[in-house]
């Protein structure tokens, strides 16, 4: 290309500077009103990009712990509607008192159901057991302290006799309110007290 | 954008985009003010912010003149008489209305590139970026500006 290209005002000829001097009617735009509205847009960019993260996130958070106690809630009603009732054998009474006889076996805990049918070989139960009603034996024990009872097992135990009276053996009256037997021998001898309903009390102890 | 970038920007260059937009529409300072809020939120910044602002005041000047064109058409309106785009001043030896009415009678194209150039103060490179030509054909077409506003004016070449 053989012509030059003008990129400077020092290369402009006189005819370009002439028009260049022309000057542009003044414009019609507020420039504080401009500058307003910029510092408007501005704000609103920073507004309208922080809920963007914040309301998911906090909708998120509400999700995550209402599906967190909901779980921990079913697993836990879960538990309390399935009791597991431990059956004890009891040892032959007549074979235990001959001397000759062997030494019979240590009572065996076995884990039943309610539903088991009439052919199925029957098992003695312990007094506890309808007392105690859906109550391990072991849940009543504290594990930390041995033998004792736990107060918690205490309430519950006595509960249950209050609202099943057809299985208790030991009036409610005798149960005490607030104090709990402190091992699990003195329940026992509470139970044992009551001549008309254990017949076979010595077997027992 | 820093404040103070935005302010020195306005007070250069506005009057120069009415200037490029008014070719095409009347609602010059709608456009303008408009392309300077969008050069607001533009994140990062251009780097040439000027040659952008050109840029989206030419595409808004153009999707105005359809629309105003489509307008006056329907409304059978016709279109009024343009005021003068320079200011009035003495010290300067063209007449405003003269030069004013000499570039309304160039092709379109040659008298975008001669605004840009003289008063836009873009570069013809710039210049072919924002028009979607090589910067030698921006060039010629501002020469055969120049031509013709010479001849319009009375003015007579250099070289002659």
């Amino acid at each position: 290309m053989s012509e030059r290209i003008n990129e400077t005002p020092e290369q402009q000829d006189e005819f370009e500077r002439l028009l260049s001097q022309l000057r542009p009617v003044a414009s019609s735009i507020s420039r504080d009103e401009l500058m307003y509205e910029a510092g408007r847009q501005a704000a609103l960019q920073k507004s309208v990009a922080r809920p963007r993260l914040v309301w998911p996130l906090a909708t998120a958070a509400s999700w995550l712990i209402t599906l967190t106690l909901g779980g921990m809630w079913a697993l836990a009603s879960n538990h309390d509607s399935q009791p597991v009732i431990v059956h004890v054998d009891q040892p032959p009474v007549v074979e235990a008192r001959t001397s000759t006889a062997p030494v019979p076996e240590e009572p065996t805990v076995k884990s039943v159901t309610d539903s088991a049918g009439p052919g199925s070989p029957k098992l003695a139960r312990s007094p506890l057991h309808w007392h105690a009603g859906p109550f391990v034996i072991d849940d009543l024990l504290d594990p930390k302290q041995g033998e004792r009872l736990s107060m918690v097992g205490w309430s519950s135990l006595r509960s249950h006799a209050s609202s099943a009276r057809d299985d208790v053996a030991v009036p409610v009256e005798r149960l005490p309110e607030t104090q709990a037997p402190a091992t699990y021998r003195q329940l026992m001898k509470l139970y044992l007290d009551d001549q008309t309903v254990f017949e076979r009390k010595g077997d027992l102890l | 954008m820093e404040p103070i970038e935005l302010a020195n920007l306005i007070n250069r260059h506005a009057a120069r985009l009415e200037l490029y937009a008014r070719q095409w529409c009347d609602e010059t300072a709608d456009v303008v003010q408009s392309a300077f809020v969008r050069l607001i939120e533009q994140e990062p910044s251009p780097q040439r912010p000027v040659a952008w602002l050109f840029r989206v005041v030419r595409n808004e000047a153009l999707m105005q003149s359809r629309s105003q064109r489509r307008r006056r058409h329907r409304e059978g309106v016709v279109a009024e008489t343009t005021s003068p785009w320079f200011e009035t001043s003495m010290d300067v030896g063209l007449d405003s209305i003269a030069a004013t009415e000499a570039l309304q009678e160039l092709p379109d194209d040659c008298r975008e590139v001669v605004i840009a150039h003289l008063w836009g103060t873009l570069t013809f490179e710039e210049i072919g970026e924002l028009t979607g030509t090589s910067s030698s054909t921006a060039h010629r077409r501002y020469l055969e500006g120049l031509t013709l506003l010479r001849k319009r004016l009375g003015v007579s070449c250099p070289n002659e």
